[in-house]
């Protein structure tokens, strides 16, 4: 892991809300570089509102949000949108545009304004096709692709900006287990590779076998950060989540066992 | 993919070479291919000359210029708010540009400079009012109602209009002018409209980007750099500039802005940014063979924007059926 570069997004005390309702309490997060992170927490617990702060999408009311040690500003909108891609819950594709376009689009923010993607560019998409598994759908329209085809596509397009770092709004929801796994098995071995991740979750057995580091939300509060051993306690599972273990075996340490493996 | 688009630019521009040939040609008095170019310095073709460049060429220029501007207009609001149903009239320009010139129509307005500038003027408060009432809204919702209802205000105040209009003639003349057309235009009309639709077309130039990124959203568009206030902006005012500019000269001319970016996008394979230079072309293209149609109709004064109406009810109605199917 590259821990060399200053942390490519820190939030010193950011707060939000919306018409005097809090959403989000001022709290403190650093990424590390090649960091796999995990936001959980319940619904409304403030994970996808935090990821839009981190993408820029919404701006705090409060704190400051730092890219590498540099303020947020739209200064460096252009140079944060080469460097943090973003990956909304909701996947979009409002014309039925070909996968491989869909990917290339990853590489507007190198491209300057009315300059056509050389073959640089389209050797990159080609590549990150191949890393995402979607080669063999290059020519498909993006509106035929089912849930887990067009989330491989998503993460396709947001690697091809070659970012630093990786927000991803529950890149998991609505996939087969199979599906869940091949995401994070890709995302991991990106951030082994020097990739900072950071993701929302609620599959909390994905979250503790995948992540570096979990945090924990609740009702826009920060209730804990660090290991998913430490985070994913008996304690924080009843007072955040209201649920327990189904089997008395299970401890803070082992709970976080995953069913399932890729075959 | 680009590839595609310049090929199709070339295409549809040598179609609208030969169609600006025709336009040149054909009217009361045919003139013959051949006799185009030596009209121009042959001393015994004077009226040739004089009817091909002071009636023919404004005339097949205001098509063009005014058919590029709703094309491209259509094309990058199409982009803009994703929804191939879209057209510069949800901007308010081809309302509020009808209103401002009939209201000039209506008090009097001795020349056609006058109505130009009211049209000018109503296409850019209307298109300021639904900028400011619909622009905040993300996924385009508030803007489409907006531009609706500023659309139809502006249609109702010039029904207002035709009520109290004092005479018969003056009814008349704003019925006739809002029909369309692009006949008794000079080379002065066409000095105004050129320069405004240039500018148009420059800033729809640079909207091509943005209007790619948004394909995945207003979010992630933005979480790629780009500045989708200012492209809302920039499309907007192009509308004002090119649209205004077209309505306020030529009337109504309909259907073409949305017509046009709809059929050729699927041969820049969907891509909104690659649609914005050939839907300009293609647009130039459909108002011109409407206005040639409009000459080789046998019976009577025909205007232009009757003929792209007539063809474009069936082309929506076309469309609604086939999104039914697709969905």
């Amino acid at each position: 892991m590259k821990r060399d570069r200053p942390s490519p997004l820190a939030a010193r005390g950011i707060e939000y809300g919306v018409a005097g309702r809090a959403i989000l309490r001022p709290l403190d997060l650093a990424l590390h570089q090649g960091e796999l992170l995990g936001l959980v927490g319940p619904n409304g617990s403030g994970k996808s509102t935090l990821l839009r702060l981190f993408a820029g999408l919404l701006r705090p009311a409060g704190g400051r949000l730092l890219f590498r040690g540099e303020p947020y500003a739209e200064a460096n909108r252009e140079c944060r949108s080469r460097e943090i891609a973003y990956i909304p819950q909701k996947i979009i594709a409002h014309w039925p545009i070909s996968v491989e376009q869909t990917v290339a689009l990853g590489r507007l923010p190198h491209l300057a304004p009315g300059r056509d993607a050389g073959p640089e560019e389209r050797r990159i998409v080609e590549a990150v096709m191949a890393e995402t598994d979607v080669d063999h759908l290059s020519r498909r329209a993006v509106d035929t692709l089912s849930g887990g085809e067009l989330a491989r596509v998503a993460i396709a397009r947001a690697l091809a900006t070659r970012p630093d770092l990786i927000l991803a709004d529950e890149p998991t929801a609505a996939l087969d287990p199979s599906h869940q796994l091949a995401v994070m098995e890709l995302l991991r071995s990106r951030s082994r590779l020097g990739l900072s991740v950071c993701i929302s979750l609620h599959d909390l057995t994905l979250a503790s076998r995948y992540c570096d580091r979990l945090v924990l939300l609740d009702r826009g509060r920060l209730i804990a950060s660090g290991d998913p051993s430490q985070v994913l306690t008996l304690q924080n599972l009843s007072s955040v989540y209201k649920i327990r273990p189904a089997s008395p075996d299970l401890t803070a340490d082992n709970i976080p066992e995953h069913p399932w493996r890729p075959l | 993919m680009m590839r595609a688009a310049a090929r199709l630019n070339a295409l549809l521009g040598l179609l609208l070479g030969v169609a600006a040939l025709l336009s040149l040609g054909i009217g009361s008095v045919a003139i013959p291919a051949g006799d185009l170019v030596a009209a121009l310095w042959d001393a015994r073709a004077e009226t040739t000359r004089i009817i091909l460049l002071e009636i023919r060429l404004p005339r097949t220029l205001t098509a063009m210029i005014a058919g590029a501007s709703l094309g491209m207009c259509g094309a990058a609001v199409q982009g803009l708010l994703r929804n191939p149903l879209a057209s510069p009239d949800l901007t308010g320009a081809t309302s509020g540009g009808a209103l401002g010139a009939v209201v000039m129509i209506y008090f009097g307005a001795a020349s056609i400079f006058g109505v130009v500038s009211g049209g000018m003027l109503g296409a850019l408060a209307a298109v300021a009012l639904v900028h400011h009432l619909g622009g905040r809204d993300p996924n385009g919702f508030t803007l489409i109602l907006a531009g609706v209802a500023v659309g139809s205000f502006s249609i109702a105040l010039i029904s207002l209009l035709l009520n109290l209009a004092p005479n018969p003639y003056a009814v008349q003349e704003i019925v006739v002018w809002m029909l369309g057309s692009v006949a008794d235009v000079g080379m002065d009309e066409v000095a105004f409209l050129l320069p405004l639709s240039l500018i148009a077309w420059l800033l729809l130039a640079g909207a091509g980007r943005g209007l790619d990124a948004l394909n995945l959203g207003e979010e992630t568009a933005r979480t790629l750099g780009m500045d989708i206030t200012g492209l809302k902006r920039r499309i907007f005012a192009a509308n004002a500039l090119g649209v205004g500019a077209a309505v306020s000269l030529t009337g109504s001319i309909g259907f073409v802005g949305l017509a046009a970016p709809h059929i050729l996008r699927p041969l820049v394979n969907w891509m909104p940014g690659a649609l914005l230079w050939p839907s300009a072309l293609g647009g130039a293209l459909m108002v011109l063979l409407a206005d040639i149609a409009v000459r080789l109709f046998p019976a009577g004064d025909l205007k232009i924007g009757v003929i792209t109406s007539l063809a474009g009810a069936p082309f929506f109605l076309h469309l609604i059926l086939r999104m039914r199917s697709r969905q």
